[in-house]
């Protein structure tokens, strides 16, 4: 009778991975966790502690629990301070907060539309269609995202100020319509994907150029279309950066962000459980908006390929 | 018969129409926004600001560069952190983006938690992060050392090694997309090598380095490559996390350029021909840089 005892082998591997993604998964819950739990703290207890208001020592309840309850009051707060100034010369009014989620909605919806429309596009151009040009301009997208061409952001904002487009939603969504991207990449290799005997079944059966595209191709690349938008529309939703440069007048939502986080007038909003309670409030939309997507995002992209 | 193959091989007159009319609008928002802009650009380099708006060629055309000169220790700092940074979030971050893309490819316990929380840094707000990051660092971690030592420490780690923090910081937030690709490429692979290699008694680590790693190193070069383009404009976030009032020493090449044309303090109007000076001295160091680690990882893929 064989003796030997099969043993499992323990995937020591797989055990140290799992180590490192276990401590990455508790800092994100602690970080998180130890924010919303300040939103709620009283601003009072976090500065001074409970103690303090029963007559004891004032020391900072910066970790701990409330002691003193559950208060929604840094939220109120937040909401009725959370007014921004554009900075602009165009439009001088103040943006509450909702208007800056409408200004954020407009520039991200714009943006994610108008790059995932024009790289689509390529993409499907490029891909489908055997033109001497399609293979320049496949060429010149690498090399364009290889070889960056640094520091052009004073010239863009000179040209879009001598076209007229500066600190407007149109100029920006048109300035953010390039298809020099990675997102081009990956419509070109799902276009790529898809076999030739659709298009040509399609043409036997009378389809325009236009119909093969709208009712054969994209339909199939619907997913990937889907997942680009919704990555493009987060990737400019988060963004403050762009917005500050280019639209100064409309302040949008994550500018407003950083902006509160800064702020020192009214002294309502000087306590930490506050900002922390408007960067929060100001986080909403786009958790909500993953919580519907997020299924989106299962889809396989793919860039560069696999060897064979 | 040639014409006839030709044809049919480059399409028809119809269909060349069509293609025309797909890509003009595309191609001319790049003509503008990227051909015509990188020209102004390279211009402007040799212009100065007229103080009313308008960008002109004055009797020195060098005088950016001379200024760029000048300015060596700062851009030198500057150029030196980029890399420290590339370092960090490309090269590490990479490596650690495909170690965990590994560990949910192949559906180990709680990869499709450990995904979620991957993935989150992607879809919250960098600003958020920024933020909740920075107030736990000044704030809570200074409590909670307090707690377990009994004295808090006296400064805190963005005052006293602000850079380090921050690129902590960047390597925490860098997986997200990263673990899109990765993982679409590896469920690529044909699963009759994944068993080949398995039926031949291969290691989960071997089959990592000498099966997956290979298999998909056309989307790890393609990333790789990009990054280094990502060397003179990556920010490291430093702007969410201190504006405009960092200390020379913890500047990178983007920050820099951010700032000469966001700052009230740095920058404006009248720094924009020096901040494309330094874009072009920037974008010919980039070039040559991108091609040697191109043909590298070319070599490596070849082997």
């Amino acid at each position: 009778m064989d003796k030997k005892v099969k043993k499992k082998k323990v995937n020591v591997f797989a055990i140290a991975i799992a180590v490192l993604l276990a401590l990455y998964m508790l800092s994100m819950v602690v970080s998180l966790f130890w924010v919303l739990m300040t939103t709620v703290k009283d601003a009072g207890e976090y500065k001074y502690g409970a103690a303090f208001f029963e007559g004891g020592l004032a020391k900072s309840n910066t970790i701990w629990f409330p002691k003193m309850g559950i208060t929604f009051e840094n939220y109120v707060i937040a909401f009725q301070n959370f007014v921004l100034e554009g900075d602009g010369e165009g439009l001088q009014k103040s943006y509450n907060i909702f208007a800056q989620f409408v200004n954020s909605f407009l520039y991200s919806g714009g943006c994610a539309l108008t790059v995932t429309l024009s790289s689509c596009v390529m993409g499907y151009a490029t891909a489908r269609f055997k033109f001497r040009l399609s293979n320049i301009i496949y060429s010149f997208v690498l090399i364009s995202l290889a070889l960056p061409i640094v520091g052009a952001m004073p010239s863009e904002i000179a040209v879009a100020d001598s076209l007229g487009i500066f600190d407007t939603f149109p100029g920006i969504w048109i300035m953010r319509a390039s298809f020099l991207n990675t997102y081009f990449l990956i419509f070109y290799a799902q276009f790529k994907m898809i076999p030739k005997d659709y298009t040509e079944a399609a043409k036997i059966d009378g389809a325009s150029s236009f119909g093969v595209m709208v009712k054969i191709i994209f339909p199939l690349a619907m997913g990937t279309i889907t997942t680009v938008f919704v990555l493009a529309f987060i990737f400019y939703w988060n963004d403050f950066q762009i917005p500050m440069v280019y639209l100064p007048s409309y302040p949008v939502a994550a500018l407003g962000m950083y902006k509160f986080s800064v702020l020192t007038d009214p002294d309502e909003i000087n306590h930490i459980p506050v900002r922390l309670a408007g960067i929060c409030l100001m986080a909403l939309p786009i958790v909500v908006f993953y919580g519907i997507f997020n299924r989106k995002l299962n889809v396989n992209l793919s860039v560069g390929g696999i060897k064979g | 018969m040639k014409t006839l193959n030709r044809k049919k091989h480059r399409g028809s007159k119809g269909e060349f129409i069509f293609y025309l009319a797909l890509i003009a609008l595309p191609i001319i928002q790049v003509l503008i926004f990227y051909f015509y802009v990188n020209f102004n650009s390279i211009m402007m380099a040799f212009q100065s600001y007229d103080g009313y708006g308008d960008y002109v060629f004055d009797s020195n055309p060098w005088a950016n560069f001379s200024e760029i000169w000048a300015n060596m220790p700062t851009i030198w700092v500057a150029l030196k952190n980029s890399l420290v940074v590339w370092i960090f979030t490309a090269v590490l971050g990479t490596f650690l983006a495909l170690v965990f893309s590994y560990y949910i490819y192949k559906g180990w316990i709680l990869s499709k938690t450990f995904k979620f929380f991957l993935f989150l840094p992607s879809v919250l707000p960098s600003i958020l992060l920024v933020l909740v990051f920075k107030f736990f660092v000044n704030e809570a971690i200074p409590g909670y050392t307090e707690a377990l030592t009994g004295s808090a420490p006296e400064f805190t780690l963005l005052q006293n090694s602000f850079l380090p923090t921050v690129i902590f910081y960047n390597v925490w937030i860098c997986f997200g997309t990263q673990l899109l690709i990765n993982t679409g490429a590896m469920s690529q692979i044909p699963p009759e090598i994944i068993e080949a290699g398995k039926v031949d008694g291969v290691s989960t680590i071997r089959e990592f380095f000498s099966i997956v790693l290979p298999m998909i190193l056309p989307t790890i070069s393609t990333f790789l490559i990009a990054s280094v383009a990502t060397i003179f404009t990556n920010q490291a976030n430093i702007y969410a996390f201190i504006g405009d009032g960092a200390e020379v020493a913890d500047y990178t090449i983007g920050y820099y350029l951010f700032i000469l044309v966001e700052s009230d303090l740095h920058g404006g109007p009248d720094q924009y021909t020096y901040a494309s000076a330094l874009g072009i001295v920037c974008t010919l160091i980039a070039f040559p840089l991108t091609l040697g680690v191109r043909r590298l990882l070319e070599g490596k893929g070849d082997e």
